[in-house]
């Protein structure tokens, strides 16, 4: 699961920006913040890297074996991936499907969500599932969390200059 | 290993001050090369030459969702996220990236115009890693030498806006 959790201690900073960190972290904010977290994850699992754990660096995705390519040239894939391209896309179901799966004041949670048009496992067991099998996708690298952090740093600004 | 001589910058700014101050200052720096980068402008305000062929036909480049009249050096948005101040001594800021790190590579491919080849073409280069004249100025008149307690003030914030917005540990 990716998440991200805003700092808590901010008491020793000035009234003015303690003010507009207490607005960034309630809840609307932190949504927003989470829709950032899936666009970032969706975008670079499709671009062929994962992420084992959180604040770890992306690494390409396993390559998929012969058989399976072959297997998915027959196959109507989604416009995002090609039929060698290790990208966690078939039908892009997994990673449309990723969202904000919970949020709360100073903290959002994002990942893959809900049911699939082939009947088959959940979204969320599917992405288990791949992980299992070597190939994580739902955590944030350190990178992604630096961008999260200017995202946020970002609302923050705005907030002051209103 | 990418070459610190294309992806570190020194930025030379005036001696009276603090580390505190250049901290800040460096850090707004890096902000705005982020925000012009963005913009699809170079280190000199000039607009980046524009996307080959073969890259906008990309399923990268699709993938990202990015537009050929769009050029913002933008792919993950990982190597702009690191850009970052990496040392500052009296009078000097150095900005840029950590030479090890995979960001570094592509950064150098963008500055030098090289993507991977051995050697690169001007007309392909896409230099970020500096700041105009007037940017600069800009910049350095929100930390006035001229009133001190102003400039700190501006400092204190600037960085505390950074570390408030720091992921809980």
């Amino acid at each position: 699961m990716a998440r991200f959790r805003l700092s808590k201690s901010f008491e020793q900073l000035g009234d003015q920006l303690q003010d507009a960190l207490k607005e960034v972290r309630k809840k609307d904010n932190m949504k927003g913040l989470g829709t950032f977290m899936a666009d970032l994850i969706r975008k670079r699992t499709r671009l062929g890297y994962g992420v084992e754990v959180t604040g770890g660096p992306r690494k390409p995705l396993d390559a998929l074996n012969d058989k399976y390519k072959l297997l998915r040239a027959k196959l109507d894939l989604s416009s995002e991936t090609t039929p060698g391209r290790s990208n966690l896309t078939r039908s892009g179901q997994l990673l449309d499907s990723i969202q904000v799966t919970s949020f709360k004041e100073g903290e959002v949670s994002v990942g893959p969500k809900g049911n699939r048009t082939d009947g088959g496992p959940t979204n969320e067991k599917l992405a288990e599932y791949v992980a299992e099998q070597g190939r994580p996708f739902n955590n944030l690298s350190g990178p992604e969390i630096k961008q999260v952090q200017q995202e946020a740093a970002k609302v923050v600004r705005d907030i002051l200059e209103k | 290993m990418a070459d610190k001589k294309y992806v570190q910058k020194e930025i030379k700014i005036p001696k009276a001050y603090s580390r505190q101050e250049r901290m800040a200052i460096g850090q707004e720096i890096v902000d705005y090369i982020r925000a012009r980068t963005a913009d699809g402008r170079d280190k000199n305000g000039s607009r980046f030459p524009g996307y080959s062929k073969a890259y906008i036909n990309s399923l990268a480049f699709k993938v990202a969702g990015k537009s050929k009249g769009e050029v913002n050096l933008k792919l993950s948005g990982d190597m702009l996220a690191v850009l970052d101040v990496l040392s500052t001594n009296p009078g000097k800021i150095k900005i840029g990236f950590d030479p090890g790190a995979p960001e570094a590579g592509r950064a150098e491919g963008n500055i030098r115009g090289t993507y991977g080849q051995a050697s690169g073409s001007s007309s392909k280069r896409r230099d970020f890693l500096g700041i105009e004249p007037k940017a600069l100025e800009a910049i350095l008149d929100r930390y006035p030498l001229d009133d001190r307690a102003a400039s700190r003030e501006r400092a204190q914030e600037t960085l505390d806006i950074v570390e408030g917005t720091e992921e809980d540990e």
